[in-house]
């Protein structure tokens, strides 16, 4: 795994083991025993419909309804978990775990206001609601949101290194990486420097231009965990940071000598030789991953950008275009393709991949800015318009999307938003320009890694 | 073996009254530079390795007929090398034109034998005396030299006010810009003088290259500013670059400044390639000042709103829609800029539609729209060079010296490369920057002249036999300025109308010379040559027979 995010979970939150952990206050009448005892067995229907009944004499019994709710749940019902749940407010209060999971079924039915009104009732001082809480706002991309929920799981729960690390995760994708930063010391000094925290520090530190401590940790990771694969690539990016693209590709031999078989290794290193000029290097590392992990997209795709900066773009499609046709469906295969086709004057075909990339993946802003770039091509004015402000909402450093929006609004007669796009694109160049050639490939670097990495798992 | 060669240069007969369709029989290219006199090397910075930006840029080369005796010569300017030369210096070289298809270095005679960093030449009878004179821009100076019309040039740079010392001086053209008669002269500046020169290789972030120290720049080094100087009409020019506006536009690494009246509205307007910063376009507001507007025309960034290395530049009419547009090359692993113009005055990245966005791999620099096989369709000619010699010894698969590349137009808004069957001489691998196209030997079809670094140029003849019928144009104005640059000609013929205008420089650092050539396709008639004139004035001429040399007079007509 490239670097990828996660979040780390100590429970299981399958129906029946929570069903099994319902307070025997729940369970008082020989019907809720009986529809427990078909829990308890597996038979979740035969216990439903013994809970309907009894909901339908009386709706006022929260435990069978607390019960019907859980059971909606695990079906992934979620309205209907969150109706039954809402009918349960005694239970919710006295089994926090289950207000986690109401709230789960509001915020993906209702809002995500009420479901964080759920959460903000549970008590503070329970460690593994206030955990569970925090997991799940993470998972829904809320990350001040989880950070909150972990902080106050940390004194509590009963795995401390983990609760410092998922607070940690959360405070570097909510980008507060000095609070990241002093998380996960606090979980070194305590004696928690695991792999996951040292190499989180080490990102942290270099994201916040903090090199020469991120060198510090990785280097100590490296000794540490010599077979972690993330510790070269984080290393590996903060050199090329500083203009040592060499010295990073001497790093991931380091990592290669150590994980010969690593997928990510092999990618890396076809990327930076890939940077370096070297083409015919990066193609062997490419298609030598291809023959170990035939499957892989990730290194069709790095073979067909080599194959693209050697000016072989019809073999670069045939193979993405195979790529296509075998694989799971690829937002990327799909975009890249397009891309050649572009280069190839070859709007029509662009289109046709650059349509099914977005229905594949919506949140990709290259894949907006090349269609309204099309569209606006075509004459399609309004179409290029809407794809072009798709693109910048996603993405606003697109200076693509900011040019073809002011081509767009200008022919459109819309000269003062025009101008205010080109303004845009000015002060995009200046900061690029300011970046230097190895800050914006360490940028490139970073959407191609995140490219493959969201690219389709095989 | 000379004779030999000579006998394939010295083609004087008409050429083939024939075109055909398959791409490479109208195209077949050696170098006869050799053959024909074109010996001396010339001499730009290390040839292993370069320490500043100041050894990578090169130098031009331009074509005109000094002498007057109507066989095209040549000037080519040359650079130096830091550390100096234990034996004789390296000096711009002219090559007067014999006739009989070899050139004789007349470099001293003419008194051009000047030593020093030289870069651009652009040509222009600036006191409207009927010879043509000459500007050499320097890093440290501009020299103007007078043509004294007796084989001889005098320098008049001092008396002229135009040395301007101090400065990085890149690329030249004469234009009159206020349509008073004479020519002014536009010097972009390349960056800031001491900077090329300050900062060790490898010193700092933008001093390395693929893992490698280099020599740093431009990025990260202090721009300059380009330079307008407006002709008196006595021999001198003043510095108007501010009150023209010139001088505001800061911000810009210029190479390369391209006269085209692109809003056709009679007065010149400019196009300054800029290498890693927008690229420049001032439109002329008639009234002694300019308005830069390249972002907002399109010219200024490709179609990802992405700043290019922009080098060299070629004008022409390559669509003929009436419309002059515009060709950039740049640096490799990016692709050139083809900027289509259109009618509302605003132009349109179509690079990859005309399919010149494949190759990748070249870092180029000299380029004209040149009708190579006469179909009455303007082909592209790039060639290219790494400005690192440091590559040659990387692991990386490029290469200092690169070939150069052929691009026919299909006549369908699209070109199709047929470098690798265009002849050994596109094969040939150098380190090349300057790029100009003349016919030298009156045969009706263009040669082109190549700056190779550290080499001797190269002189390239399409030897290929199966070309179209020709004309060319030479112009001489009379209430206009006498080089009549700035003038638009536009021909009408069976196969529909084709524009151009004379201009002092273009490609990179070089003139084409003041003559227009023009393919005519299959059959040799014109219906129809019209010329606007600078000073306002329109000629027409119908039915006029091509294959031949027309000489049109601003007040006498074709004569």
């Amino acid at each position: 795994m490239i670097s990828k995010i996660r979040f780390t979970s100590v429970l299981c939150l399958a129906a029946g083991l929570l069903l099994c952990r319902l307070p025997p206050a729940i369970c008082q009448s020989d019907r809720m025993t009986a529809a427990q005892s078909h829990l308890q067995a597996g038979r979740v229907e035969q216990a439903r419909k013994i809970l309907i009944e009894i909901v339908g004499q009386n709706p006022g019994q929260q435990s069978a309804q607390a019960l019907l709710g859980q059971i909606a749940f695990s079906r992934q019902q979620f309205g209907e978990a969150a109706d039954y749940f809402a009918k349960a407010p005694a239970i919710l209060t006295g089994t926090p775990l289950l207000r986690v999971n109401y709230a789960e079924a509001l915020l993906e039915t209702r809002s995500a206001a009420l479901a964080k009104g759920e959460l903000s009732s549970l008590p503070a001082n329970h460690g593994v609601a206030q955990f569970e809480a925090g997991l799940l706002l993470a998972r829904y991309g809320d990350f001040a949101g989880a950070e909150r929920h972990f902080l106050a799981a940390k004194p509590h729960y009963p795995k401390p290194d983990v609760a410092a690390y998922n607070l940690a995760l959360a405070q570097y994708s909510a980008g507060k990486l000095q609070e990241c930063s002093a998380t996960l010391e606090e979980a070194r000094k305590n004696g928690f420097g695991t792999a996951d925290v040292l190499n989180l520090l080490g990102q942290s530190y270099a994201e916040s231009e903090k090199n020469t401590l991120a060198v510090g940790v990785l280097k100590e990771a490296l000794r540490r965990y010599p077979k972690d694969e993330r510790n070269y690539i984080s290393f590996a990016r903060i050199l090329i940071d500083e203009d040592s693209t060499t010295e990073a590709l001497d790093l991931i031999d380091r990592g290669l000598a150590v994980l010969p078989s690593s997928p990510p290794l092999r990618l890396q290193r076809g990327y930076l030789l890939m940077t370096l000029g070297r083409h015919k290097e990066a193609e062997s590392d490419y298609r030598r991953l291809l023959a170990t992990s035939n499957e892989s997209n990730s290194a069709r795709i790095g073979l067909a950008f080599v194959l693209i900066q050697s000016q072989r773009q019809e073999l670069a499609a045939t193979l993405l275009e195979e790529a296509i046709k075998n694989s799971p469906p690829d937002y990327f295969c799909h975009y890249l393709l397009a891309e050649i086709y572009i280069r190839q004057g070859l709007d029509d075909q662009a289109q046709r991949h650059l349509i099914r990339a977005e229905s594949l993946q919506p949140q990709f802003a290259a894949v907006h800015s090349n269609l309204g770039k099309i569209y606006l091509r075509q004459g399609k004015l309004s179409d290029a318009i809407n794809e072009l402000e798709t693109a910048i909402q996603l993405d606003p450093a697109d200076t693509t999307a900011y040019y073809q929006l002011s081509i767009g609004y200008r022919k459109m007669g819309q000269a003062l938003k025009a101008q205010q796009a080109l303004a845009s694109v000015r002060r995009l160049n200046e900061m690029e320009r300011e970046l230097g050639t190895s800050r914006f490939l360490t940028r490139k670097l970073k959407t191609f890694q995140n490219a493959l990495a969201s690219s389709s798992p095989q | 073996m000379v004779a030999a060669a000579l006998a394939g240069f010295a083609g004087y007969g008409a050429a083939t009254f024939a075109t055909n369709n398959t791409p490479g029989k109208a195209f077949h290219f050696d170098d006869v530079a050799a053959q024909v006199g074109l010996q001396t090397p010339i001499v730009y910075g290390g040839e292993q390795k370069q320490k500043f930006i100041l050894e990578t840029t090169g130098t031009g080369v331009a074509i005109f007929d000094f002498d007057q005796d109507t066989h095209p010569d040549i000037f080519f300017v040359n650079g130096s090398r830091l550390g100096g030369f234990a034996n004789r210096k390296p000096t711009n070289l002219l090559y007067r034109n014999l006739g009989d298809g070899t050139f004789r270095d007349v470099t001293q005679s003419a008194g051009l034998s000047r030593t020093g960093w030289g870069q651009a030449a652009c040509v222009g009878d600036y006191d409207n005396d009927g010879k043509t004179d000459l500007l050499v821009t320097y890093y440290g100076e501009n020299v103007l030299y007078r043509n004294l019309g007796d084989g001889k040039f005098s320098d008049v740079s001092e008396p002229a006010g135009i040395r301007n010392p101090g400065r990085w001086n890149s690329g030249c053209s004469f234009w009159d810009y206020d349509r008073d008669g004479d020519l002014d002269l536009f010097v972009a500046n390349y960056l800031d003088f001491k900077d090329a020169t300050h900062y060790e290789p490898g010193s700092g972030p933008n001093c390395r290259w693929k893992g490698m120290a280099v020599m740093c720049g431009p990025m990260g080094l202090k721009t300059s500013q380009n330079m307008l100087y407006r002709n008196n009409g006595d021999g001198t020019f003043s510095d108007v670059s501010a009150a023209a506006g010139v001088s505001k536009t800061t911000g810009c690494y210029g190479f390369m400044p391209v006269t085209i009246d692109f809003d056709q509205d009679g007065w010149p307007d400019l196009f300054v390639a800029c290498d890693s910063t927008p690229n420049l376009l001032y439109r002329n507001n008639q009234n002694g000042s300019f308005a830069e507007i390249g972002m907002e025309t399109g010219v200024a960034v490709n179609e990802d709103g992405k700043e290019q290395a922009s080098m060299g530049v070629a004008v022409g009419d390559y669509d003929r829609d009436g419309f002059l547009d515009l060709f950039v090359t740049n640096f490799s692993e990016d692709t050139p800029a083809l900027y289509r113009s259109s009618r509302d005055h605003t132009f349109t990245d179509a690079t990859y539609r005309a399919k010149l966005g494949l190759n990748t791999q070249f870092l180029s620099w000299g380029t004209a729209f040149a009708d190579l096989d006469q179909d009455g369709w303007k082909d592209l000619f790039i060639v290219s060079g790494h400005v690192y010699p440091e590559v040659d010894s990387h692991p990386s698969e490029t290469s200092y010296r690169q070939r150069r590349s052929v691009y026919r137009n299909l006549a369908n808004g699209s070109f199709q490369d047929i470098s690798t069957q265009a002849g050994p001489a596109i094969l040939a691998k150098k380190a090349s920057r300057g790029l100009a196209f003349e016919d030298l030997d009156h045969d009706g079809s263009l040669e082109a002249v190549v700056v190779n670094l550290n080499e001797a140029p190269s002189l390239l003849k399409n030897q290929a036999k199966d070309k179209g019928n020709w004309v060319i144009l030479q112009l001489e104005g009379s209430r206009s300025n006498r080089s009549a640059i700035g003038a638009r000609v536009q021909l009408t013929t069976e196969g529909g109308i084709q524009t151009d205008e004379i201009r002092s420089a273009s490609s990179f650092y070089s003139s084409n010379g003041l003559r227009l050539h023009f393919g005519l396709g299959g059959k040799p008639d014109i219906e129809k040559i019209e010329v606007f004139w600078p000073s306002g004035a329109r000629q027409a001429f119908g039915n006029v027979r091509g294959n031949r040399v027309i000489k049109v007079h601003e007040a006498h007509g074709i004569q």
